[in-house]
């Protein structure tokens, strides 16, 4: 009797946690190395179940536009089983969510092609509310349908007054507004169709690429920088477009995502040279001398090549969206890239004192190891240039820095004290240990002032806490990033092990995992995860507009203490607080700055604009005019070259200019962007306040 | 670049006189017998090392003396107490179980240390420190040794006639000179080691290494000169001082006046090849004579900067040869001189 029981027992369970699966086998993977390697794993339980359930389905459908209320409860049975799916190599929950909602976007799909029939009317008074509370799933397609109404009416007139259908839609008629609602209507359509087609007919097949999401949501409850990479992904990463026929000075890569993005920068080409251009900047359009821009949201990978290598245009206008989601445009000329040793640039601000200037965008290294020396080195050399000039003091610019080498940073260090421990890495299992600047001896010792803000990231922010700790710098800006992890990237392949050296050998069928190992303190034994580098003098910036920083994802990791003392002789404290109120009283009679704070706290309040959209054609162009007044004050404002300081180019610099019209254009645009950018202005007045000070 | 890591071991006052009490005394010289020998072994392998034995005759004597000290250690423990005193025996076993330990593990790291010990100054000093402390144990152990054979002299009523023999005496001598010449070996080392970091940043053309190199090196050749003013002269010779003097001298010059030729050359290059790369782009007809002037200028400069570059590494590997010549010869003149021969 009892043995017929077990039996019975035995089967139901087999059925709910189904056959095993590729899927199955590789979140299976993904547990194995997380709970090996991750630098704080967590158990594989239900708490984690229920996180993929409803993280899951927030990522494929985060405002419920596709799945019904009845779909979810149907899926409920899994909330807390998928745990145990993946202990067995198994992807019930997947397969079966898979399946439905592939009929519900091929459902929305014609709900849109029906929705749009018929033109909408923009004179009715009616809104759209953004929820931010959880998700309401609805009950059936007649609540769907007008749940999408409503939103196709909202996205028609986002395109209208963003695309570039009217020179001035907030100032247009409402008569000639009108007459491009068919051609906006016409984008909306195509667009949320080819949304749902990329799904559907994704060259790799629609479920092999969902399992891209459902493994990623994974990876994604242990940290937010643990990730998966199918092979799909890989295969696209990293698509350079080919130097010779392509001068612009970047390469491209598509994600998992469908999104085309900047994958790299060539080091002094023209990309680079703006210095408004970061690696994972998102490709929104691009715009050749002739012709209309191209939206390349709807391009893929190989689409946006062809039109490159087919053009022969000198100009090219990108627009891009940045890692903080602000979208900015970039106007690159093409220029024949040269083997350039020296892309860092270092200028002289030639004021009551010489401070030299230097911006690095990158810790770039030498990756193929060929000499093993990157961007501390080219600093290094700068600073020797700059040196020379006698300079009194030294700005080292890192904003929009997203980090890099770890090597670099710690190199870049050394230049700055004679010798020491600039940070504390801890791994799973190892004891914390102190990485430190070998090399005795440093190369300025001057005073010294880093800019950050919320963009730099990483690399910038271990370097920053190691010169704000050793009080060798004064650290000007606003709060960075807060990433203070390491991540390796590893093949989910069962059958590799480290001590396998033979990439060639893996499996790719798998994917890859990266995989956050290590966490990294300052030599206080604290850290800046989570919490970013506070600088020492605050100055606020319009990317506290953009929500962006570590501690909004809610998986991040926590901010904590690390058991280890280490020895390091800080120099003497900085004057910080006297600082800080010369700093105020000047940013206080800056005009510039006052008014940007203005907008900035206008733009804040202005809550109506992000709780609900009008569908009405007049509001909603009231409200457009609104925030549009309120960004071009804070964008468009005629800024003014500095009075404190003239921009110069250090003698070596000066010689090229000479000789090389292209460069000394470039250079042009340069010395005249530091000269009008207040941050700056700023750093040079808190640096000059404390050499006088001294 | 001589090695010259030995360790100065010594036994102290363990040579005994004793002369009426025939029965204590000759178990007293029974034991002593037995571990005469690795005083005598000792000698041998400080002598070695002090007078440029090659490494591998140094070894060898190590492994020898280890060897001694343990058939030593199993004859004395094999032996009876003396009328019910085993205190006195289990000392001598106790004092060569220290003594093997610290040859065999101590020792054993100490060699380890050495090998790695010229790539920093921070390992230089902990090799210099471990083998202090490896000294000490065996100071420490003897001392007991001492004051067990003390006891047992009174409760025998021995009297003890201790005396420095020739060897300890030695022993003494040569421990006095390596602590003068360590004292200065470490003054040296320091600046030694920044200028062996800056040849291999050189060798690379790593900007940011030379010049932190060349920082170090200037405040180490600076920091020693100073220390060695208040070094006074060792009985009288002042050899040794003059030698460090003479060769941070040299270092001190490399640091401030020599290697920004160096730097200057590498940043000179980079930007005559930016130049040169500009000029060539330019179409002969585009080239107007403002800019076959520039980069005339700029060959020409390049080409200086290279001879001064050429110049400069030539004469400072000259130099740096025969000063660390001088230098070692110095040192093996100093401890030929004041470390007693066999």
């Amino acid at each position: 009797m009892k043995q017929t029981l077990l039996a019975i027992t035995l089967l139901i369970t087999l059925s709910t946690l189904g056959q095993t699966t590729q899927v199955g086998k590789t979140s299976y993977r993904i547990d194995r190395l997380v709970q090996r390697y991750h630098y704080e794993s967590k158990p594989l339980d239900d708490s984690l179940s229920h996180y993929v359930f409803h993280e899951f389905i927030d990522v494929i459908d985060p405002s419920g536009y596709y799945l019904l209320k009845k779909d979810i409860e149907q899926l409920k049975k899994y909330e807390f089983e998928i745990d145990d799916q993946i202990k067995e190599s198994s992807s019930v929950f997947f397969d079966e969510l898979a399946d439905i909602y592939y009929k519900r976007l091929l459902a929305a799909d014609s709900l849109v092609d029906e929705i749009m029939s018929k033109p909408f009317d923009f004179e009715v008074k009616e809104n759209l509310v953004y929820e931010n509370e959880e998700v309401s799933f609805l009950e059936d397609y007649p609540a769907l349908k007008e749940r999408w109404r409503l939103w196709l009416k909202s996205s028609i007139l986002e395109e209208l007054f963003d695309g570039d259908y009217l020179e001035n839609p907030v100032t247009a008629p409402l008569d000639s507004l009108k007459l491009m609602l068919p051609e906006a209507s016409k984008t909306v359509q195509d667009y949320e169709k080819f949304e749902i087609s990329s799904y559907v007919n994704h060259p790799s097949g629609y479920k092999n690429y969902l399992a891209t999401y459902y493994l990623d949501v994974i990876a994604s409850y242990y940290d937010p920088h643990t990730t998966y990479f199918s092979n799909i992904d890989k295969e696209h990463f990293e698509a350079s477009l080919s130097k010779d026929n392509y001068a612009f000075g970047f390469s491209l890569r598509e994600d998992e995502k469908g999104q085309i993005l900047i994958a790299g920068l060539t080091p002094g080409g023209s990309a680079w040279m703006s210095n408004a251009i970061n690696q994972d900047d998102v490709i929104l359009k691009v715009e050749f001398d002739k012709g209309r821009p191209v939206d390349v949201t709807q391009l893929r990978l190989d689409d946006l090549m062809l039109i490159f290598e087919n053009t022969n245009s000198e100009r090219l206008i990108l627009t891009l969206k940045k890692a903080n989601g602000r979208v900015e445009e970039v106007e690159l000329l093409k220029s024949e890239i040269y083997v350039d040793d020296d892309v860092i640039k270092s200028v002289i601000l030639q004021g009551d004192k010489k401070i030299g200037y230097i911006t690095l965008p990158d810790f770039y290294t030498d990756w193929d190891q060929t000499t093993g020396l990157g961007c501390a080195n080219d600093v290094a050399k700068n600073i020797v240039k700059l040196k020379q000039e006698d300079i009194d003091g030294l700005i080292l610019d890192l904003r929009n820095n997203g980090g890099g080498s770890l090597k670099e940073a710690i190199d870049l260090a050394g230049i700055f004290i004679d010798a020491g421990p600039i940070t504390i890495e801890q791994g799973k299992y190892r004891e914390p240990k102190s990485i430190k600047d070998m090399n005795r001896g440093a190369i300025y010792l001057g005073p010294l002032v880093i800019m950050v803000n919320g963009l730099s990231a990483s690399a910038s922010e271990l370097f920053s806490a190691a010169m704000q700790d050793y009080n060798r710098a004064i650290i000007v800006g606003s709060k960075t990033y807060g990433k203070s992890t390491g991540q390796v990237v590893l093949p989910l392949d069962p059958t590799y092990s480290l001590t396998l050296d033979n990439m060639d050998e893996v499996d790719e069928s798998y994917g890859y995992l990266k995989l956050t190992r290590t966490k990294f303190y300052r030599v206080t034994k604290e850290t800046h995860q989570k919490e970013g580098v506070v600088p020492d003098i605050a100055l606020r910036d319009y990317y506290e507009l953009y929500e962006y920083s570590e501690a909004l994802n809610k998986m991040a990791l926590e901010k904590d203490q690390v058991d280890k003392k280490v020895y390091y002789t800080p120099f003497a404290e900085f004057p910080v607080s006297k600082l800080q109120s010369n700093s105020n009283f000047r940013m206080g009679m800056n005009i510039l700055y006052q008014q940007m704070c203005t907008v900035m706290d206008s733009i804040n309040n202005f809550t109506a604009y992000y709780e609900n959209s009008p569908l009405n054609l007049a509001d909603y162009q009231e409200n457009e005019r609104i925030i549009t007044n309120l960004y071009d004050q804070l964008f468009t404002e005629e800024l003014n070259v500095s009075e404190q300081f003239e921009v110069i180019n250090n003698k070596f610099d000066a010689e090229i200019m000479k000789i090389n019209e292209y460069r000394a254009e470039l250079n042009k645009e340069y010395l005249e962007n530091v000269s009008k950018d207040l941050y700056i202005s700023e750093a040079y007045n808190v640096l000059v306040d404390y050499i006088n000070s001294k | 670049m001589k090695k010259f890591g030995i360790l100065t071991l010594l036994l102290l006052g363990t040579g005994i006189l004793f002369a009426q009490y025939e029965g204590p005394g000759q178990y007293l010289d029974a034991i002593g017998e037995n571990y005469k020998n690795i005083q005598k072994e000792m000698w041998d392998y400080t002598s070695a090392a002090a007078h440029g034995k090659n490494a591998r005759t140094v070894d060898k004597k190590r492994v020898k003396l280890i060897q001694t000290t343990k058939e030593a250690k199993s004859k004395v423990r094999s032996m009876k107490g003396y009328e019910g005193n085993t205190a006195y025996r289990d000392s001598v076993v106790s004092f060569l179980n220290i003594y093997y330990l610290v040859l065999t593990q101590d020792y054993a790291k100490i060699v380890d240390m050495e090998d790695i010990a010229e790539q920093s100054y921070d390992l230089m000093e902990a090799y210099m420190l471990a083998k202090e402390e490896a000294n000490n144990k065996l100071t420490e152990a003897s001392e007991m040794l001492i004051a067990e054979q003390k006891k047992f002299a009174e409760q025998f009523d021995v009297e003890l006639v201790t005396t420095e023999d020739e060897l300890s005496e030695k022993m003494r001598v040569a421990d006095e000179v390596y602590d003068y010449y360590n004292k200065l070996y470490l003054i040296f080392f320091k600046s030694y080691v920044s200028d062996i970091y800056l040849s291999d940043a050189i060798a690379k053309g790593d900007v940011s290494a030379i010049e932190q190199n060349k920082s170090a090196l200037s405040m180490a050749s600076a920091d020693g000169l100073s220390k060695l003013k208040s070094v006074e002269p060792f009985k009288g010779d002042n050899s040794l001082v003059a030698a460090c003097q003479d060769i941070l001298k040299f270092y001190q010059d490399e640091a401030d006046n020599q290697v920004d030729k160096i730097t200057n050359y590498l940043i000179k290059t980079e930007n005559f090849n930016t130049i040169k790369a500009s000029f060539d782009q330019k179409k002969e007809k585009d080239r107007t004579q403002e800019d076959i002037d520039q980069y005339n200028n700029a060959v020409k400069e390049a080409n200086e900067a290279a001879q001064t570059y050429n110049s400069t590494n030539q004469t400072i590997f000259e130099n740096r040869k025969s000063k660390i010549a001088a230098w070692n010869e110095a040192v093996q003149s100093f401890t030929d001189k004041h470390v007693p021969k066999k």
